[in-house]
């Protein structure tokens, strides 16, 4: 079949125009609809109101996911054009080649032009071979892109639902959140998903990156930096979406009336503001941004965490959340970044620290014994690890992976090392209450930290905690006592604290961090 | 206390025949996009047809699910300005001349009276 690549490029050209209409009218569609609020105020009237609001959104990103269709269809016909002309010059040569082999009948045994006869047939098979090549790229383009899943059915305004019912899952509300949840890319693994991320051409990357920042910015297998642009991009927006919704709010609903969901939207708008104060310190990349839950999940790296040779993601334990505990943790990577990198002789490019609050842990203490938050926080934490190992630039055995669990982290980041695919190296666990049951990837070697005056640890003596780490399990504990090494005083861990800059224990997670364990100061009992 | 109720039938009927003829127009250009997306798989060769008729399945899928919930936001809409209107016809046929207040028969869109005599309004 002969391709018209013209025709190719023009169809893409229509069907860009087309599509970009599409999007206008669902965002009028969905704006129009909101001018129901001016004339229709109901106990119903804001679950109706939003309804229209998917159209919009769906028709939008099914606009974008046409663009990047037209994208991938537009670089196949660059190439069509390209081999096109490639084979006009092959078939002139050809027909040069014929003429001069028809004028000496024993051509075969001349050297010169034997020697155009190979070149002419490595012409074709070069050529074949781009053909083959520019159609499996655009393949692969077409068959990655992901269309929205927008929901038709559900009572969201039926005339019998009382105010009491209005909002809640189950009750046929329709949540943006959903989009994407049956999309391929949520069934790939971190691996598939960058092989995906990949094979894209730029053009689709950034087409990608414009029509769906939340769902590139959230996708494990996709590259730090693209992460961090498609989190940052969406930040002013969504600060000014919730600020408006809160502020939407009268006095009533704010603090009586919707007063759980006034709470959760000013936590969330603290949450961004911290997010930002992290990122003004500069060399971060915010890994995760989601604020589409209850409550706000945030990962911020410090240093580039695909250049980085050692890496590691340290796991904030009971009452932290971003809005909270963020910028601390923040502090605290940087701080360890800055050690690892003295004690392991490195230059701080290749280290990166991620503080990940990446799921919903336990508000005090006391709720330190379920593991329902370990077991609901694992399948996250687990695939942002592989992630993490599927984008490095570093071959998988030269990557030094570690994750680190402070107070109720410790269960959390137990529970993500079950599995023996996983890329982590190490784990270290500090003011333990609790791990998750063994037997965990043999690949991985487990460390432990417990100061002497640390609450937790008396509590394990009393026999409050029993899942504990111990020797017989291949578990070292190292040492958190004040030590001078090289020169330097590192003081004893106090309290319930391990990351502080200076302390022993700061000391023995930033070793291990680097990758030097022939650093390691481990536990001295009855010292 | 509740949430304040408003409603205005004209206004109403005026939002729902414009988004009514933006629907019309998002699904015709729905259409044209499918249209177009034949003639550019006509254009092509198997392999990379067969792959822009599968994305093409997919992105009708989406566009269907967006014509159908267009559709069906927009008549419970209209379910909801009918339930009003004969909420309105009933409650104003069971008070006298002189009677007001804010009588609420458990009725999720049962309007709040708030004066007569002269026609019911909406509070």
């Amino acid at each position: 079949m002969a391709l018209d690549a013209s025709a190719i490029s023009d169809g893409a050209v229509d069907l860009r125009r087309a599509a970009g209409r599409v999007g206008d009218d669902g965002v009028q569609v969905s704006n129009g609809w909101r001018a129901l609020t001016d004339v229709y105020q109901s106990p119903v009237a804001p679950v109706l109101v939003t309804a229209m609001e998917p159209v919009g959104q769906g028709a939008s990103e099914m606009s974008g996911a046409m663009q990047t269709a037209t994208v991938a269809l537009d670089d196949y016909a660059r190439a069509i054009s390209s081999l096109q002309t490639r084979r006009h010059s092959v078939a002139v040569d050809a027909e040069v080649f014929a003429r001069a082999a028809t004028a000496s009948p024993d051509w075969r045994i001349e050297p010169a032009l034997r020697a155009h006869q190979s070149s002419l047939q490595q012409s074709v098979a070069t050529l074949e071979s781009d053909f083959d090549d520019a159609r499996q790229q655009c393949v692969a383009v077409l068959d990655g892109i992901v269309t929205p899943a927008v929901q038709t059915t559900g009572s969201f305004a039926s005339t019998g639902q009382g105010p009491e019912g209005l909002g809640g899952p189950g009750d046929g509300w329709w949540d943006p959140r959903h989009l994407f949840t049956r999309s391929s890319l949520d069934a790939m693994s971190p691996a598939e998903v960058n092989a995906w991320w990949t094979s894209l051409s730029p053009a689709a990357r950034a087409t990608y990156l414009t029509t769906s920042p939340q769902m590139i910015g959230g996708l494990d297998g996709i590259p730090a930096a693209v992460r961090d642009a498609a989190n940052r991009s969406r930040l002013d927006r969504e600060l000014a979406r919730l600020t408006a919704e809160r502020d939407a709010m009268g006095f009533f609903e704010r603090n009586v009336a919707q007063r759980t969901l006034s709470d959760e939207l000013n936590e969330k708008i603290d949450a961004i503001t911290a997010i930002y104060e992290a990122l003004r310190k500069g060399d971060r990349q915010l890994l995760v941004f989601d604020v589409s839950g209850r409550e706000a999940f945030a990962a911020v790296g410090v240093g580039d965490v695909d250049a980085a040779l050692n890496v590691s993601v340290l796991v904030g334990g009971t009452g932290t959340s971003v809005e909270s505990g963020l910028v601390q943790l923040d502090q605290d990577s940087m701080k360890m970044r800055e050690r690892a990198a003295e004690i392991g002789e490195v230059s701080l490019m290749e280290v990166a620290v991620v503080g990940w609050v990446g799921y919903r842990a336990p508000s005090a203490l006391w709720l330190a014994h379920d593991p329902r938050y370990a077991v609901n926080g694992r399948a996250d934490l687990e695939s942002f690890v592989q992630g993490v190992g599927a984008t490095s630039i570093h071959p998988s055995k030269d990557l030094n992976l570690t994750l680190g669990g402070h107070s109720y982290a410790a269960m959390l980041v137990t529970s993500s090392v079950l599995d023996a695919t996983t890329p982590v190296d190490s784990i270290a666990t500090y003011g333990t209450p609790g791990i998750a049951s063994g037997p965990f990837a043999p690949q991985v070697d487990k460390y432990w930290l417990a100061n002497s005056d640390d609450p937790i640890r008396a509590a394990v003596v009393a026999g409050v905690f029993t899942d504990q780490p111990n020797v017989d399990d291949g578990w070292t504990e190292l040492d958190t006592s004040q030590r001078e090494i090289g020169g330097t005083t590192y003081l004893r861990g106090n309290d319930h604290k391990y990351l502080q800059d200076g302390s022993m224990t700061q000391y023995n997670l930033a070793a291990l961090i680097a990758g030097r364990k022939d650093l390691l100061v481990p536990y001295e009992s009855g010292k | 206390m509740g949430v304040g109720w408003r409603f205005d039938s004209a206004g109403v009927d005026e939002v729902i025949a414009r988004t009514d003829a933006d629907a019309r127009s998002l699904s015709s250009e729905l259409g044209t996009v499918a249209a177009t997306l034949e003639q550019v798989i006509g254009q092509l060769d198997d392999v990379v047809g067969a792959a822009l008729r599968r994305f093409e399945e997919r992105w009708l899928e989406s566009a269907e699910a967006v014509d159908r919930r267009t559709v069906a936001v927009v008549e419970t809409a209209r379910a909801v300005v009918r339930d009003h209107l004969s909420t309105d016809e009933e409650m104003a046929g069971s008070f006298g001349p002189g009677l007001w207040g804010a009588k609420v028969a458990g009725r999720p869109f049962a309007p709040r009276i708030t004066q007569r005599p002269g026609p019911l309004s909406w509070d």
